[in-house]
C-alpha cells in the first residue's frame, strides 16, 4: 500500500514537473518572441544571434558554457575566444584561442585573430608567427598591421 | 538466402525496420559529398523533430501504453522521470561539473544504444524466422553489433567522447598514440562489416534446416555500421540518429498497433499508428523545444539548457529502451512470434 502511494506521488510529481516545464517554456517563448518555441537548432548559433552584438557578457557566458560542457570542442573555444576578444578581454581571449590551437587545426582567420590579440598584448614575436601562418593560408592582412608587428611584406605570388 | 518472416511486408520490413534504406542512402550521401547541414539546410530541424525527437519520445509513450509495462517496471514509470529531472537541474546548474559528464555519457552511450538496437532487431528476426541461435552464434552476433560502438569509442577520443571522456588530453599527444588510434580505427572499419558477414555465414550453416539466417537479421547490423565508417563524427551522429529513429518508429508503430488490436481497440491499425506517432511528435516538441525554453526563462543559459536537455532525454531513452524491448518472459515475445498482419 505504501509503495503504491509512493508510486502515485512520484507519478504526480513527474507529471507536474513535465507539465509545468512545458507550459513555462511555451509561455516564455510567447512572451519574448510572440511565437511558441522554435525548432531546435545549434544553441551556440542561437546564443550568438541573441547576444553577440548587444550583451557581450552574456555571449561570453554562453560560449564559456559550451567549452565547459564540451571541453574538447575546438569550435567552442574559438567562439569563446572571439567573444572575449570582442569584449577586449585580450589575455583571456588568447588563452581560449591557444586552447583551440592545442586541440587541432583551426581556420586561417583564427590565426589572424590571435595575431592581433598578441599584438595588442605586446607579444610581437608571437603575433608575427600567427600572422605568418594566417598569410600562408590565404588570409589577407592589412599592410598597417603587418608593419605594426614587423612582418616583412609578402612577395609577389 | 531468404529475406525472413516479416511483420508488414518485404519492402516495409526490409527498408525501414531492417534499415536497408540506409545502404543506398549512405552511398548517395557519400557521392553527393555535402554534409547534413548543407544538404538539408532549414529542413534539418524539422526532420530532427519528426524523426529523432519523435523517436526519443516514443520509448516514453511506449512505456506508458504497452500493456503491463508500468506494472513490470515501476522504477522506470514512477521514479526515473523525477530522477532524470533532478539530474537535469543539477547538470544545468553546473555545466562544468555534472553537465560535462552528462553530455559525455549521453554521446558515448548513444553508439552503444544503436548497437544494442541492431542486436535486438537481428535476434528478433532470427526468432521470428524460426532460427534459434546457439549461444556461440549469439555471442558472435553481439560482438558484430558492438563493432561500431568500439569504433566510436576510439574515434571519439579527439572530441572528448568515448575513451576521450576518461583519457587525459595530454596522453593523446604522446608519441605513437595517434598512429595507434588510427590503426585501431582502420581495423575496426574492417571488422564493422566483416564480423556480420562471418556471423551470417556461420549461423546460416548451423540453421540450414530452418532455411538459413534471414537477411532481415543482417541488414540492421550492416546499416548501423555504415554511418560510423563512412561519415565524419558530426554527420555520422546526425544520419545515424535519423535512420535509427526511422527504424525505431517503424518498429514501435507495428508493436503498438498489434498490442492495441490484441486489447480489442475499436479503430484500425493505421489510426493507432497515426495517433501514437502524433503523440511522439508532440512529446518530442515539448521535451526538446519547450524544456530548454523553460530553463532559459528560469535564468540558465541557452547553451547549457539545450545541450543538457538533449543529453538527459537521450539517457532516459537509453535506460527505458533497455527494459521495454526485452523478449524473454515479456509480452513482446508474443508480438514477435505472431504471424504477419
Amino acid at each position: 500500500m505504501a509503495t503504491r502511494i509512493a508510486d502515485r506521488l512520484l507519478l504526480a510529481a513527474g507529471v507536474a514537473a513535465f507539465g509545468a516545464s512545458t507550459a513555462i517554456g511555451i509561455a516564455a517563448a510567447l512572451r519574448t518572441t510572440g511565437r511558441p518555441p522554435g525548432l531546435l537548432v545549434d544553441p551556440l548559433v542561437v546564443a550568438q544571434r541573441e547576444f553577440a552584438g548587444r550583451d557581450r557578457e552574456r555571449w561570453i557566458d554562453e560560449s564559456r558554457s559550451l567549452t565547459e560542457i564540451q571541453p574538447r570542442n575546438l569550435g567552442a573555444w574559438l567562439a569563446f575566444g572571439r567573444a572575449l576578444a570582442d569584449a577586449e578581454r585580450d589575455a583571456e581571449a588568447i588563452r581560449a584561442y591557444e586552447a583551440a590551437l592545442a586541440l587541432g587545426s583551426v581556420p586561417p582567420v583564427a590565426h589572424a585573430q590571435l595575431a592581433r590579440l598578441y599584438w595588442r598584448e605586446g607579444d610581437l614575436a608571437a603575433a608575427r608567427a600567427q600572422a605568418r601562418i594566417a598569410r600562408e593560408r590565404g588570409v589577407a592582412l592589412s599592410a598597417g598591421f603587418e608593419r605594426a608587428i614587423g612582418l616583412p611584406a609578402a612577395g609577389p605570388s | 538466402m531468404r529475406l525472413g518472416r516479416t511483420f508488414v511486408g518485404p519492402v516495409f520490413d526490409g527498408l525501414w525496420i531492417g534499415g536497408a534504406i540506409t545502404l543506398p542512402a549512405a552511398l548517395w550521401l557519400v557521392v553527393d559529398g555535402r554534409g547534413a547541414v548543407q544538404l538539408l539546410g532549414l529542413a534539418l530541424p524539422l526532420l530532427v523533430l519528426l524523426v529523432n525527437q519523435a523517436h526519443f519520445a516514443a520509448s516514453t509513450l511506449r512505456l506508458y501504453t504497452k500493456p503491463g509495462a508500468v506494472e513490470s517496471h515501476p522504477f522506470l514509470a514512477y521514479a526515473l522521470p523525477i530522477a532524470s529531472f533532478a539530474v537535469l537541474f543539477a547538470a544545468v546548474a553546473s555545466p562544468s561539473g555534472l553537465g560535462r559528464h552528462l553530455w559525455a555519457l549521453a554521446m558515448t552511450w548513444s553508439p552503444y544504444h544503436y548497437s544494442a538496437q541492431a542486436f535486438g532487431l537481428a535476434s528478433m528476426y532470427c526468432y521470428r524466422s524460426g532460427v534459434a541461435l546457439a549461444p556461440r552464434e549469439r555471442t558472435l552476433l553481439r560482438w558484430a553489433c558492438l563493432m561500431p560502438f568500439f569504433r566510436s569509442l576510439i574515434g571519439g577520443i579527439g572530441a572528448g567522447l568515448g575513451l576521450g571522456w576518461v583519457v587525459p588530453g595530454a596522453w593523446l599527444g604522446a608519441p605513437g598514440v595517434a598512429p595507434a588510434l588510427a590503426l585501431g580505427v582502420a581495423l575496426l572499419d574492417v571488422l564493422v562489416f566483416a564480423l556480420p558477414v562471418v556471423f551470417f555465414a556461420l549461423a546460416s550453416r548451423g540453421a540450414r534446416a530452418a532455411g538459413g539466417v534471414p537477411l532481415l537479421a543482417l541488414f540492421p547490423v550492416l546499416a548501423n555500421g555504415t554511418w560510423f565508417v563512412l561519415f565524419d563524427a558530426f554527420d555520422a551522429f546526425v544520419w545515424a540518429t535519423v535512420f535509427h529513429g526511422l527504424q525505431y518508429l517503424a518498429l514501435v508503430g507495428v508493436f503498438h498497433a498489434r498490442e492495441r488490436r490484441a486489447t480489442g481497440a475499436a479503430r484500425g491499425p493505421l489510426f493507432q499508428v497515426a495517433a501514437f506517432y502524433a503523440g511522439c511528435v508532440a512529446l518530442g516538441y515539448a521535451l526538446f523545444q519547450c524544456w530548454p525554453s523553460a530553463a532559459v526563462a528560469a535564468g540558465f543559459g541557452v547553451v547549457e539548457s539545450t545541450f543538457l536537455v538533449v543529453a538527459i532525454v537521450n539517457v532516459h531513452h537509453f535506460v527505458v529502451d533497455a527494459y521495454i524491448w526485452r523478449l524473454r518472459r515479456d509480452p513482446n515475445y508474443t508480438t514477435v512470434m505472431a504471424t504477419p498482419a
